[in-house]
């Protein structure tokens, strides 16, 4: 077996890390025995180092896995400028949306239960959520909405076509009544103030009588409804979130280091999160130590509030890569996850937030016709990412896995998604 | 050449003949009939004798093997030379997929992705207009519903067109400009096109086109080099393409076929092919058209594709690549001319 070690950034991780810690470094196979050429990936090199030179990242870390095996680990950069604290093989990274495939894989484990059926209306379960209206015209107290045609349903929380959106992007006048209500998890404003809820039911609350920005399953937006998810999972495993999520998840998969708070010992693994300075270069938006993520959230975000790591979330996406098992543990049936990675959005629906060719799943986009997408990953990949920049995609054709982790907001997703699929793809040989 | 096949097929264990350094394999060892494949060259033989060309090379390979290669008539009627292994061609616009297999080079090298906007790199193009009506200083343009991408130069829905081939005024108007084989340079080229409007949208009609010029300035811009130097280095040395370029030198002079033209009369007129592009001092290296190049050397290019990007060790393209290039790209929405 060609099997060693990368030692790309080993020799300046000088942070504690147990000896423990050191095992969860993945293990990188010869490429060339799962078809890639490790010549042709040496590009993504220089391409992650460019990111790091260019001020437009502090760090980064790539991972690329194919049929099980990682041919390509490296880590590049700092997770702390201001401290001299280099990005770790084991960083802890603030993965926002990427929390939402996870999300929806917790869902679809209840599906299989029989708790609910995806049509089924989301208000038979949280009866707040009955009677919306959608958002018609006007503003503050001037506003005119209409009842909503018919009832969300958890498909349509899956999809995003709930009509649900989100207070920082989306309709102005319903993405400024949520900033106004707080229908967000806590969080610290720009300005410094700490605002949001503070529990799932306090969200559900105030979602309740915020307007729909459009009719359920007319449109696709982007939205809270993954937290709304996690609600519901709430309802259908009689458990807090974060319980159900250790026990049947993070715990059977032996992701040891996701949750919603990042535990004292580990956080000097954690990482800054940045944002571009006025005049460029980067500045420090979120602390490594004095950070959110230091103690409980309150509410348990499921579409965006968990820390992960790249060995972790590898794990995840190679569960679902291999139909809903690892290592002889089965969190979901092969055909669920066929399901899940299908295109459901109803015709004449577009999924236009990452270009054309592209549908959406149960929580994932799925690349729909490669050659209008105008990028080269397979028909039925898909993907998802996080607002600090973090992506990953899963090729069932190629079986292929791609994990990227780095910390910056507002998200590079949209350029980096595409230029890592060309340097990754070129590099098959087979 | 006829008598080749007879002489293989009796000839055990050697399934390769080599004749004038082209190896021609036993038609059988690779699944074709060499029978039925005297067939091509009745065909090539009716072309010729009835006037319809003056000469004509034909190569057919299965399984990476040449399986028939042969010439009929005459690469140069006026002097009696006839067309031989050695004749160069003028390959015209089977130099587009040279350029844009070059293009997706770069692509793999993450230079730029397909749908980034051309003017993203040549600035002279960022602000295109899309024409709307009148003429000469009359012209009235509006703004495109979206930029032109690198995706649309490759496979023609730039909203671009060709003198002489593309009707109506704005292709009119690249003649005027100057918007063809006659710009000095790829960055003479773009800088013309940059004054013509767009025929339509981008992205919402196929167009045949000049496009793989503008990918040429795109290469010179981004490996900081010439178009020349890259594709020398890059393919026709790998390749081993040693007859292919934008110019036959004066060595190699008397191996360039002549090029006809049929008559109203029935009869084959000699014409110059785009005045002095084969000539060392056309400064202009184009990538839509202008290569000369051989039956062998255009195979190696081709065996190249079919192998997924790789020949004889060299790998050109990554195999998804190539799978990526030879889609079609276009929808069924798109008009097309």
């Amino acid at each position: 077996m060609k099997k060693f070690i990368v030692s790309i950034s080993v020799a300046l991780v000088m942070t504690a890390c147990s000896a423990g810690d050191t095992d969860k470094t993945p293990e990188v196979t010869g490429p060339e025995a799962v078809g890639m050429s490790s010549e042709r990936l040496t590009a993504l090199d220089g391409y992650m180092q460019r990111y790091v030179d260019d001020e437009l990242l502090a760090g980064l870390q790539l991972l690329v896995s194919r049929r099980g095996e990682t041919v390509y680990f490296n880590t590049v950069g700092m997770a702390e400028i201001d401290s001299n604290t280099p990005m770790a093989d084991d960083s802890i990274f603030r993965i926002y949306s990427m929390t939402k495939p996870i999300t929806s894989v917790a869902v679809m484990m209840m599906y299989e239960e029989g708790k609910f059926l995806l049509t089924d209306p989301v208000s038979k379960y949280l009866p707040e959520m009955a009677k919306l209206r959608v958002y018609e015209s006007g503003e503050g107290d001037d506003m005119e909405t209409a009842p909503a045609s018919r009832e969300m349903t958890v498909q349509d929380l899956l999809r995003h076509t709930s009509g649900l959106t989100y207070g920082f992007m989306g309709h102005p006048v319903v993405s400024q009544y949520y900033r106004d209500n707080e229908i967000h998890r806590r969080a610290k404003g720009p300005d410094g103030v700490i605002s949001g809820a503070n529990s799932l039911y306090e969200f559900i609350t105030s979602l309740s009588k915020a307007p729909l920005e459009v009719d359920p399953g007319s449109a696709w937006v982007y939205s809270v409804a993954t937290d709304v998810l996690g609600a519901l999972v709430e309802v259908w495993s009689g458990q807090s979130y974060d319980v159900f999520l250790q026990e049947r998840i993070f715990g059977p998969l032996g992701m040891v280091d996701t949750g919603f708070v990042v535990p004292a010992e580990k956080l000097d693994r954690f990482t800054a999160n940045y944002a571009s300075g006025e005049e460029g270069g980067l500045i420090e938006a979120d602390d490594r130590i004095d950070t959110a993520y230091a103690s409980d959230p309150g509410m348990y975000s499921g579409g965006g509030g968990l820390a992960s790591t790249t060995a972790d979330y590898l794990r995840f996406c190679q569960m679902l890569l291999n139909g809903g098992e690892l290592d002889g543990v089965r969190l979901l049936g092969p055909r669920t996850v066929s399901l899940m990675t299908q295109d459901h959005l109803p015709p004449g629906i577009d999924m236009t937030m990452l270009g054309l060719g592209r549908g959406f799943g149960l929580g994932f986009d799925v690349v729909t016709d490669r050659e209008q997408s105008g990028s080269i990953a397979s028909n039925g990949t898909y993907s998802w990412g996080g607002a600090a920049s973090t992506i990953f995609f899963i090729d069932p054709e190629e079986e292929i896995i791609m994990i990227m982790m780095a910390q910056y907001m507002p998200a590079r997703i949209i350029p980096m998604r595409p230029e890592l699929e060309a340097l990754i793809y070129q590099a098959i040989i087979d | 050449m006829k008598s080749l096949f007879g002489f293989i097929v009796g000839v055990l264990f050697s399934s390769v003949a080599w004749a004038a350094d082209i190896p021609v394999t036993e038609a059988e060892s690779v699944g074709l009939s060499s029978e039925r494949l005297t067939r091509l060259g009745s065909y090539m033989n009716r072309q010729v004798d009835g006037g319809e060309l003056a000469g004509m090379q034909v190569l057919v390979a299965r399984q990476g093997k040449i399986a028939f290669f042969e010439s009929v008539g005459m690469a140069d009627v006026t002097a009696k030379k006839p067309i031989d292994d050695q004749t160069i061609f003028a390959i015209n616009s089977m130099t587009k997929p040279i350029t844009s297999v070059v293009t997706m080079m770069l692509y793999e090298q993450g230079h730029f992705l397909l749908t980034d906007p051309i003017g993203k790199y040549l600035l002279e193009l960022e602000d295109m207009q899309v024409y709307v009506s009148g003429k000469g200083d009359e012209v009235v343009t509006r703004l495109p519903s979206r930029a032109v991408t690198i995706q649309d130069l490759l496979r023609n829905t730039a909203g671009m067109t060709y003198f002489g081939i593309g009707q109506g005024l704005v292709a009119d108007m690249y003649g005027e400009m100057g918007v063809d084989w006659r710009a000095g340079s790829a960055a003479q080229y773009v800088d013309g096109l940059a004054k013509v409007p767009l025929i339509a949208d981008p992205g919402t009609h196929w167009e045949y086109s000049g496009t793989t010029n503008v990918l040429v300035r795109l290469i010179e811009v981004v490996t900081d080099g010439s178009f020349e130097d890259y594709l020398y280095q890059n393919i026709f040395v790998p390749l081993d393409m040693n007859n292919t370029a934008h110019y036959v030198p004066l060595e190699k002079a008397s191996n360039l076929s002549a090029t006809y033209e049929k008559q109203a009369d029935g009869s084959l007129k000699q014409v110059q092919q785009l005045e002095g592009a084969y000539g060392e001092d056309h400064a202009f290296k184009m990538g839509d058209s202008g290569m000369t190049s051989t039956a062998l050397d255009y195979f190696r290019f081709a065996q190249m594709l079919l192998n997924g990007g790789t020949l004889d060790g060299n790998r050109i393209l990554g195999p998804r690549t190539v799978v990526l290039m030879t889609k079609d790209h276009l929808t069924p929405d798109m008009t097309r001319q």
